[in-house]
C-alpha cells in the first residue's frame, strides 16, 4: 500500500494562491493573495522555505523571470503548480472531506 | 528614498546577508517592489522604517521556518532518519567537544608543567636558602 503525506495547513494555502495565480506567482503576488483571501499577514521570509520544501518534494518548479527597475534590477523568481502538487493537495481536499462528512448538520446547528 | 532601492545603504546590505544567500536577491527585490509600489507613495518618511521592518521579519521569519522544517523532517514519518543534516550536526558536535577537549587538555598540561617547575624552583630555592644558612 501507498502511504502518502499529507499537506501542512501552510503548504497548502500557499499551492492554493499559486493555482490561483497562474504564471503570475511570485513573492508579491503570493503574499497579496494570501492576505486578501484569509486575511492572514503572511512574510516573505516565510514563503520562500515553504517553496524550497515544496520543491524538494516536487510540487512546485521555480524559475527566474526578467530583472525589473522597480525591483532594484533584481529577478522575479516566479513559481508553478506541477501535476503532482494538483494530486497533493486533490488528496488533502478528499482527506478532509471525508473526514468532515456527516458533520454538516451538527456544525450548522451549533454556528447559528 | 531612492538611493535605498538602487544603491541600498552599506548597513542595509550589510543586513541582509542575514537572508539565505539562494533567495537573498528574489526577496530583496520583493521587499522593494512593494516599498515602490505600495509603501512610498503611502507613507513618506516612514517607508524606511517599514522597510527595515520587512527585512529584520523576513530574515527572522526564514530563519525560524527553515529550523522548524528542519525539527520537523526529523521525524521518522518524514522519513528523514538518514538525513545528512543530522549527520553534518552530530560530526559537528562531536569535533567541537573534540577540539574543546584537546585544548583544555593542552591548557592543563601547561599548566602542570609550569605549576611543576615553579614548584622545582622553589624547592631548589629553598634548598640553597638552607645550605646557606
Amino acid at each position: 500500500m501507498v502511504q502518502h503525506r499529507y499537506l501542512g495547513e501552510f503548504e497548502q494555502v500557499i499551492l492554493l494562491a499559486l493555482m490561483r495565480l497562474g504564471p503570475e506567482a511570485y513573492g508579491v503576488t503570493i503574499r497579496r493573495e494570501i492576505q486578501e483571501r484569509t486575511g492572514r499577514r503572511v512574510s516573505l521570509g516565510a514563503i520562500y522555505p515553504t517553496m524550497d520544501r515544496l520543491e524538494g518534494k516536487g510540487l512546485v518548479r521555480s524559475y527566474v523571470g526578467s530583472p525589473t527597475p522597480e525591483r532594484g534590477g533584481r529577478a522575479k523568481r516566479h513559481f508553478r503548480l506541477e501535476a503532482r502538487g494538483f494530486e497533493a493537495l486533490n488528496r488533502s481536499r478528499e482527506l478532509f472531506a471525508a473526514l468532515w462528512s456527516g458533520f454538516e448538520p451538527q456544525i450548522d446547528s451549533r454556528s447559528e | 528614498m531612492k538611493s535605498l532601492t538602487e544603491g541600498a545603504s552599506r548597513f542595509f546590505r550589510i543586513v541582509s546577508r542575514f537572508l539565505p544567500a539562494k533567495h537573498r536577491r528574489h526577496i530583496l527585490g520583493d521587499i522593494f517592489e512593494e516599498y515602490q509600489n505600495d509603501v512610498l507613495p503611502r507613507t513618506g518618511r516612514k517607508a524606511e522604517f517599514w522597510l527595515w521592518g520587512r527585512l529584520v521579519e523576513s530574515i527572522v521569519t526564514d530563519a525560524a521556518l527553515r529550523l522548524r522544517y528542519r525539527l520537523s523532517d526529523r521525524q521518522p514519518d518524514h522519513g528523514a532518519a538518514s538525513d545528512p543534516w543530522i549527520k553534518e550536526y552530530v560530526e559537528l558536535v562531536f569535533v567541537a567537544g573534540l577540539s574543546l577537549c584537546r585544548s583544555s587538555a593542552s591548557r592543563k598540561t601547561r599548566f602542570r608543567r609550569r605549576l611543576g617547575a615553579d614548584s622545582r624552583a622553589f624547592h631548589w630555592n629553598r634548598y640553597c636558602h638552607l645550605q646557606r644558612r
